[in-house]
């Protein structure tokens, strides 16, 4: 980033006493929906604050070390420790300046045709159809370089998952990537060292900053400020992010336009009921998915590494949408396959089992390739405010939901052995002593044997370790005051000037990686909000 | 032909992980924790030093950690040429991680870990998990693991801990064929958990 652009952020070192600031608009989170939101009406000549909880990194400051321990506490949100209630599902979400974009693998979908229609027709949503977006794809596309990734950017991994998908039958095509010049380091997950990964901390951010945004890392809003029933501003407090506990500074910001929040969709939810924001659909920190994922795991007899090179340069989307009979029972699909890529250590706590089953598994780290999907989810959780005043993520995996994570595992597994996997490894909690050693996780052999050990698998929460990634829904869009939290341009329902600008304004899930939509919903909700207010 | 889930038995799977366990636990009672309380001295030499000190807990009890570096010297076996959990100081690793995180996190550690010390007596056994020797600790984990659900996300939780915070320590890549990092050097950590950190703490 631009040294005259950095300097328009301020950082926790440098805040000496608590503060009072007045602008058009605030905007809460800098990640793909905040960074857009502010580029757009610091375009327009309004002052804008962003305020992010996170910290800023810079590859010109060596920030990005590729160790996976200080990575994911630099940029996850609670140090990449959170879970849902239950434990089982690891939630993964961004706590850094450019938010979850800089630890994302850069895949970018548009959003799907059909997801568009069923938000405008089961959930009123307008002026977001997709022929509506269409030039907002093509303009992130062009500013984010978004392309096809080119066969040099296929690890081995990449390479068996396209051999043994192809010779089972799948359609694999190439996906599209958010990069320019790209290294092929494989530390995607750590955040670019390279500033090859085209996240907003290296496009949208260092934009807003050049059209006269200022941001504030380190700088968490515990509540959105609201008089005679308008959003008025935030009160937010400064955080020392050398112990990560208050500073005791505090920050207090006048809006007199907008207030937008954009701390993502595990979080923004959870922010509107500390604010006591109303409500009248009882629908905010409802409808929670989270395209809860998994991986099944093949050991070959040659070196995969899959931790090198970029995560995902192909795919197969054929499954994306879930079939049904004319019961309405669910049949199949429901999922993206992909070549995994994981860190060690990762890898680590992805693998099943403990003890020396574990540890004999390790020691053919290697040799280990995977393959991951994201369930299109049916079923929803719930965010709700702890005792703490902290979220709580309840989510079940429960249903056809369940049902569709089998017959992913079952496709994991052709696959997996198609390319020449000598056993495939299920990661859940099967613990056996066989000839004197310990045997963990569930495991496949033979074709003939997939489906038997799948219907086996233990899918329940401590038994596979899930991640969430794509958080959708909690504060969710919609053309009634009485069944959703938004109206179509983006700001609730009750509280004028308050706007959300983050996937949690999707109805639901988006069934591919969420980036790219919610940043053209974001250029939606700043124009809309720009032609209202501006 | 895909197995269907029962939606209500995976709903009555769903037990809170650490976050339940505090219900759970008075219901192993104080009692149980009096009777079977263990040997202070024995605790403190669980995690003594190599030159003698004991550490200094930030979040965990003395008997905390002692359990901690018990339970991650199972999970993470030394062998192989892989260097024991006590020698990576994984246990005071994660102590130290717990203090930059939410207290939740503290309190569902410890509840975990009073439920692996203490709760034999679901397996009818009242030896605490400490004083088992390695079979047994292996026996019973893997008994917990085999368990009910909230058995299982305790000992899934602390699984996970100990995995990640051994093979991010580079003392651990020559044994799995990790190269490191491509970059070369460390970079100013957020707030520090690591081996480094501790080393200073220690100093």
């Amino acid at each position: 980033m631009r040294p005259e652009l950095v300097e328009r952020i301020l950082e926790f070192g440098a805040v000496t006493g608590s503060r009072n600031e007045e602008v058009d608009a605030v905007v809460v989170g800098s990640g793909c929906g905040g960074a857009v939101v502010a580029k757009e009406l610091a375009g327009a000549g309004w002052s804008v604050l962003v305020l992010e909880r996170g910290g800023l990194y810079l590859a010109e400051r060596g920030d990005f070390d590729q160790r996976e321990d200080d990575m994911m506490a630099k940029l996850g949100a609670g140090r990449g420790l959170d879970t849902t209630v239950d434990g089982g599902t690891a939630v993964l979400a961004g706590n850094n300046v450019g938010g979850a974009s800089v630890h994302y693998w850069a895949d970018s979908h548009r959003l799907p045709r059909d997801r568009c229609e069923l938000f405008a027709r089961e959930h009123g949503v307008q002026h977001r159809s997709y022929d509506e977006l269409v030039p907002w794809f093509e303009r992130i596309e062009r500013d984010l370089n978004i392309h096809e990734a080119p066969d040099e950017l296929r690890n081995r991994n990449n390479w068996l998952f396209l051999e043994g998908a192809q010779r089972i039958g799948l359609e694999v095509e190439r996906v599209r990537q958010a990069r320019k010049n790209c290294v092929r380091s494989g530390y995607c997950m750590q955040g670019c060292a390279y500033d090859a990964k085209q996240s907003q901390l290296v496009t949208y951010v260092p934009e807003a900053l050049a059209r006269g945004a200022r941001l504030f890392a380190d700088c968490e809003v515990e509540r959105v400020l609201v008089e005679g029933g308008r959003a008025v501003g935030a009160q937010a407090r400064f955080l020392d992010r050398r112990s990560c506990e208050p500073s005791g500074h505090t920050l207090t910001v006048k809006a007199k336009r907008a207030v937008v929040v954009a701390a993502g969709g595990f979080s923004t939810a959870p922010l509107l009921m500390a604010s006591g924001i109303a409500d009248r659909s009882g629908q905010l920190g409802k409808n929670l998915q989270m395209n809860p994922g998994m991986r099944t795991l093949g050991i070959f007899d040659e070196d995969v590494v899959q931790w090198r090179n970029i995560p995902a340069a192909v795919g197969c989307l054929q499954h994306r949408l879930a079939r049904y009979d004319e019961q309405g029972r669910y049949l199949e699909g429901g999922f993206l396959l992909y070549p995994d890529q994981l860190q060690p250590a990762s890898l680590a706590a992805c693998l099943p089992g403990y003890g020396e089953g574990h540890r004999a598994l390790m020691e053919l780290a290697p040799k280990i390739g995977a393959v991951t999907s994201w369930i299109d989810e049916r079923f929803a959780g719930t965010v709700t405010l702890g005792d703490d005043g902290l979220p709580l993520w309840d989510f079940p995996i429960v249903g056809e939901d369940a049902d569709k994570f089998r017959h992913a595992i079952t496709l994991h597994a052709r696959i997996l052995l198609a390319a020449g996997a000598r056993e495939v490894i299920v990661p859940d909690r099967t613990l056996r002593r066989v000839d004197g050693r310990w045997v963990v996780g569930a495991r496949i052999k033979d074709d003939r044997e997939i489906d038997a050990v799948v219907a086996q698998v233990d899918l329940s929460p401590g038994s596979i370790f899930y991640a969430a990634p794509h958080p959708a829904g909690a504060a969710r869009m919609g053309g009634s005051p009485d069944t959703s939290v938004l109206n179509s341009d983006g700001e609730v329902w009750s509280t004028p000037g308050l706007y959300v600008a983050d996937p949690s304004a999707f109805p639901t899930v988006v069934s591919v990686d969420p980036s790219e939509s919610i940043m053209a919903w974001s250029y939606v909700t700043a124009t809309r909000m720009l032609e209202k207010r501006g | 032909m895909q197995q269907r889930t029962p939606r209500s038995l995976a709903a009555f799977s769903r037990r809170g992980f650490l976050i339940g366990s505090a219900s759970a636990l008075a219901a192993l009672g104080a009692g149980v924790a009096l009777v079977m309380r263990g040997d202070p001295a024995a605790y403190r030499e669980l995690v003594r030093l190599p030159d003698g000190t004991l550490p200094t807990p930030v979040r965990l009890s003395i008997k905390e950690l002692a359990v901690l570096s018990a339970l991650c010297d199972r999970l993470v076996p030394a062998g192989n040429g892989l260097p024991s959990a006590k020698e990576l100081g994984i246990a005071r690793r994660v102590d130290r991680e717990l203090a930059f995180l939410r207290d939740k996190m503290s309190d569902d550690v410890r509840g975990a870990l009073f439920l692996i010390e203490h709760g034999g007596v679901a397996h009818g056994s009242a030896s605490r998990f400490c004083a088992l020797d390695d079979p047994g600790k292996d026996a019973r984990l893997a008994a917990m693991w085999g368990g009910g659900a909230l058995e299982r996300s305790c000992v899934a939780g602390m699984r996970i801990l100990a995995l990640f915070f051994t093979y991010v320590d580079d003392r651990t890549w020559p044994r799995i064929g990790y190269s490191g990092p491509l970059v070369g050097h460390r970079s100013t950590p957020a707030a520090d958990s690591s081996v480094l950190a501790l080393t200073r703490s220690a100093g």
